[in-house]
């Protein structure tokens, strides 16, 4: 039995002979290739973008922030009223969480509303004006008008605290406060602040970025958007990001990729039903059935490399100028190359795979004659039907 | 079905084993009713050997010459070829057995028109272990055998009818094969290539002792055949001898 090395370099002339003889249908189908691959690694790239946000309104109530604003408002309305339509699930309560990542850990912001059943939801009472709600177990150790709480709250389900107020003209957030928030990391690590004015909690986040985040923790990079504090189910949830991230694009490429495998099926198709004297007349002379099905693949494999770069071209064209249409933080990344080229191969093979196994499998007669060929059995020499 | 008795042509030969040989060699297709294009035959081929298949369109030839070169696959009955019985070869075994021991020339040429005649008849050779240079040189002598040496680089389509079914020639002795089957050879070419055909046929058979199984209408294979075979309604009606 011959290696498949030797089948390889017995039939790849044929390849190659096949290739620039039906050169326009396999620049066809590797341009079919290459626009399903391209429009995957468009999807991929808003999806990294749009993911972003979606991972930021996956907070689940655990308060992940270690310093949370309290306000009269801290979203603009209508971003209260999208998030609340797009939620699909309980929402609790929404936020605009701010993560500021430095060298040390992130640093996350949580700004709620000042009407927020979150309250109810811990079993804590609504904060009032002036109030100052401490952890039985933490004691205060500042002054009238900043409450500072120990460096770590309570983990699990202790209530949350609301542990200082702070008016406008306070000058609050001193940089003894902030070096009360000594551990970078996760949270939980809070440190509530009331404010009671938009440009209270503004003047507040400003100080946090001077005093907190620079010069001792550079800063790494920023994210902020909106974020629901959730009770549903997971799948509720997942069920609501799926909807809002993935769902706009997905139908799209479904359909592209549905449009090339079809489009590969059928230019494969017609080039076997032109070729089919020339596969008979091989298989006369003595190549073996691996032979034929290595001499196809072989092409295919120059349609998957050209379709692949053409791909490649493509995204490194469209993607900068698109940039300002897509989501925040939006990028191309190899893992989504990876995957994008895997795809592309799926639908390939899918398109091919009839036209190579019935070459593959089809006697002489069957295909000098154009004699049905059964895929289903392998017969073996006098078969009797 | 016909009416008339099986011509069992099981030749004895006391010299050596028959190079290819039929047992009860039947094959049917089902249209409404089964048919019958090859009816329980049994002929053995001796080495050397120069055998004619004649007889009218339908009557089965064809499928005869298919199912004796491992083309299609009987229904009943067994083929013999140098005593190794096709039975139980898978589609890559039959493969094999065409490339190592059988050579196929056909009405039609059936060469691959985006190949030039060298590399046409150098096919068969490629799918074995030979060197590239030792396939090419052998192409050459055979393209000189059939006399077209100077026609090795040329396409299918830039050559005649009688030059094409040459250059099939040369590949059919590609691999210096046990036999060498031929369906209408003839069929598609002028009265005057038709007698040059015959003639090349006979050369190849006295001088490099090949053997041939030849189906033709054509009365100048019958001068030069050892023996012609009859055929009728899928069976062998008639042996006699050739004009040899």
């Amino acid at each position: 039995m011959r290696t498949r090395r030797e089948l390889a370099a017995a039939v790849w002339p044929l390849a190659l002979r096949s290739l620039r003889r039906q050169r326009g249908r396999y620049a066809l189908m590797s341009g079919l290739l290459g626009l399903g691959i391209a429009t995957y690694l468009l999807y991929a790239t808003y999806l990294s973008g749009a993911g972003l946000q979606a991972s930021l309104a996956l907070a689940p109530f655990e308060l992940p922030a270690d310093v949370v604003f309290l306000g009269q408002r801290t979203l603009a309305a209508a971003e209260l009223g999208e998030w609340e339509r797009r939620g699909g699930v309980d929402v609790l309560a929404v936020a605009r969480l701010t993560e500021y990542r430095t060298e040390h850990g992130t640093l996350r912001v949580l700004a709620l509303p000042a009407a927020s059943p979150l309250w109810e939801a811990v079993g804590a009472p609504a904060p009032e004006p002036g109030a100052i709600l401490l952890p039985a177990l933490f004691r205060p150790r500042a002054g009238p008008t900043i409450s500072l709480i120990p460096p770590r709250a309570p983990e699990g389900a202790a209530p949350a605290v609301v542990a200082g107020h702070h008016t406008a003209t306070d000058v609050v957030l001193s940089s003894m406060a902030l070096t009360l928030l000594p551990q970078p990391g996760p949270a939980p690590n809070c440190l509530f602040i009331w404010a009671r004015t938009e440009a209270a909690a503004a003047s507040l986040a400003g100080t946090l970025t001077v005093d907190y985040l620079q010069p001792r923790r550079p800063l790494l990079s920023r994210a902020d958007g909106p974020v629901l504090l959730w009770t549903g189910t997971a799948a509720a949830l997942a069920r609501g990001v799926v909807s809002q991230t993935y769902m706009p694009g997905a139908g799209a490429l479904t359909m592209v990729l549905a449009f090339c495998g079809i489009g590969l099926f059928t230019v494969s198709s017609l080039s076997f039903l032109d070729r089919k004297r020339d596969l008979a007349i091989l298989k006369t002379v003595g190549l073996e059935s691996g032979g034929i099905t290595a001499m196809l693949l072989l092409e295919q494999g120059f349609v998957a490399a050209a379709g692949t770069a053409l791909a490649m071209a493509v995204a490194a064209a469209t993607i900068p100028p698109l940039r300002g249409l897509l989501p925040a933080g939006s990028g191309l990344r190899w893992t989504s190359v990876f995957w994008g080229v895997a795809v592309g191969m799926l639908v390939q093979a899918a398109g091919v795979a009839l036209p190579v196994l019935t070459a593959r499998v089809a006697t002489v007669n069957q295909l000098l004659l154009n004699l049905p060929v059964s895929l289903q059995r392998r017969r073996v020499y006098g078969n009797r039907e | 079905m016909s009416s008339r008795q099986p011509v069992t042509d099981l030749t004895p030969s006391a010299e050596a084993e028959p190079i290819l040989r039929t047992v009860n060699l039947s094959k049917s297709y089902f249209l409404g009713e089964t048919i019958y294009a090859v009816n329980d035959v049994s002929l053995a081929i001796e080495p050397k050997e120069f055998v004619v298949i004649v007889g009218p369109s339908g009557c089965g030839k064809t499928t005869l010459l298919s199912l004796l070169g491992g083309l299609d696959r009987p229904n009943s009955g067994e083929v013999l070829l140098e005593g190794q019985s096709y039975s139980g070869l898978s589609e890559n075994g039959l493969a094999q057995l065409r490339r190592n021991h059988i050579g196929f020339v056909f009405q039609f040429f059936n060469l691959i028109s985006h190949l030039s005649a060298m590399e046409n008849v150098m096919l068969p050779m490629r799918f074995g272990r030979q060197p590239r240079r030792v396939i090419r040189d052998r192409a050459g002598e055979l393209l000189d055998m059939v006399g077209l040496s100077q026609r090795a680089n040329h396409l299918p389509l830039q050559m005649s009818g009688g030059e094409q079914q040459r250059v099939a020639i040369a590949r059919a002795l590609a691999n210096s094969p046990a036999v060498i089957l031929a369906d209408e050879p003839t069929g598609n070419l002028d009265s005057k290539t038709k007698t040059e055909m015959a003639e090349l046929f006979l050369r190849l058979n006295e001088d490099f002792a090949q053997t041939f199984v030849v189906v033709s209408h054509d009365e100048g294979f019958s001068r030069y055949a050892h023996r012609v075979i009859h055929m009728q309604d899928g069976q062998l009606a008639k042996v006699e001898a050739g004009g040899r």
